[in-house]
């Protein structure tokens, strides 16, 4: 963590405004900025005016039979922990995963998970998060690893 | 020396007081008036849906039960709205051809969802379940009114907060047995504060306060 006097904190510490945001404006006065700021506060009751927007409801083409919507979904997965894979329980919502947990039939950890494991849930909204298959770089589809991946357990 | 105030300065501020009081009074009851006209509250107005479904020919004339396209109103918080595949179990073969249900046919041939617009939209901030109503004896006409009778579905209470304690307060007032949750056309009997009672200890109804309890609802 860095500390404020830190060299590359100090270096950067100009460019948490925006270029004249720390400035005053020259076209306004403080009486003028006072006026606005009043007008502001005395208008803000109008906000509760306003209707609740139109909310779309998009049920499933096809639904899944364990799906209940409202309901959370917990599946089973795993993911690799010091070379080993670590048996995860993972609570979803309408198909978006919220919560980790150890999963207790798992013989090595019957149950316990690690701070990492538990901050897996972030990984999942990673903008950076692979979007697709790929090899070598190249986007290969779901197919294509299904087949290398029965090859590669029956050459 | 000369009266500062015109003789007719008098009916000025009676004129003056009686205007203001009207004023106050018509500004308190435009208000009322907007703020509990179908306007604001939305009710008994159909929204516009990507398919004129009826509930009255649905329900009343083929006699579908809630709960075949509502499948989680038992179980869950959200009732469910059908998936395109429940539609089409009857209409691949009946209405085949209909126009109106094109958008249907389109759903299905390309896998991309109708959008529904939502008719009892609670805010955000408000928790809400069916399936706990849905299995205290609370019926879905208290809220949904005789949704079985609506060609085109709108909402048949404010859904405000009051409408909400009216029953959260006096539960005995609404509750219904279990069995008639479905019934549509079920009216509150003679005896229904008395029946309501009985209900309400049945079901173990808390009533002791934790149904006006804020975080019941605000979690």
């Amino acid at each position: 963590m860095s500390h404020p006097s830190h060299p590359t904190r100090m270096a950067h510490s100009s460019d948490e405004f925006a270029p004249g945001a720390s400035e005053w404006p020259e076209d306004l006065s403080r009486r003028e900025f006072l006026r606005l700021a009043g007008a502001t506060l005395a208008l803000a009751g109008f906000n509760s005016c306003t209707k609740q927007p139109l909310e779309r409801i998009v049920p499933y083409v096809e639904q899944p039979e364990i799906v209940i919507p409202g309901k959370p979904l917990r599946f089973a997965t795993a993911t690799q922990y010091g070379g080993f894979g670590q048996g995860l329980l993972v609570t979803g919502y309408e198909g978006r995963p919220t919560k980790v947990e150890g999963n207790p039939t798992h013989p090595a950890s019957l149950g316990a998970t690690t701070v990492w494991a538990q901050a897996d849930v972030l990984d999942l909204y990673d903008a950076d998060r692979a979007q697709t298959v790929t090899t070598g770089g190249a986007i290969k589809t779901a197919g294509d690893f299904w087949d290398a991946l029965n090859l590669a357990i029956e050459p | 020396m000369a009266q500062l105030f015109p003789k007719s300065a008098n009916v000025h501020a009676r004129v003056t007081i009686l205007g203001l009081v009207v004023l106050i009074c018509g500004a308190g009851w435009a208000t009322s008036t907007i703020y509990w006209s179908p306007y604001t509250t939305e009710v008994d107005v159909p929204l516009q849906q990507p398919i004129p479904f009826s509930h009255k020919h649905h329900v009343t004339d083929d006699g579908i039960d809630c709960r075949y396209c509502h499948t989680s109103v038992e179980k869950s918080s959200f009732a469910g709205i059908p998936p395109t595949e429940t539609c089409m179990t009857c209409h691949s073969q009946i209405w085949t051809d209909a126009p109106v249900l094109a958008s249907l046919r389109e759903s299905m041939a390309t896998g991309k969802p109708l959008k529904w617009v939502r008719v009892n939209d609670l805010p955000g901030y408000v928790y809400f379940n069916h399936s706990m109503h849905v299995a205290k004896g609370i019926g879905c006409s208290n809220c949904h009114g005789r949704i079985d009778q609506m060609p085109l579905t709108r909402k048949a209470q404010t859904l405000y907060m009051r409408w909400c304690l009216d029953c959260h307060e006096n539960p005995q007032k609404f509750i219904r047995p279990r069995d008639k949750v479905f019934d549509m056309a079920w009216q509150s009997p003679s005896n229904q504060l008395e029946q309501g009672q009985n209900l309400v200890s049945q079901y173990h109804v808390d009533t002791t306060g934790h149904l006006t309890n804020c975080s019941t609802c605000h979690r």
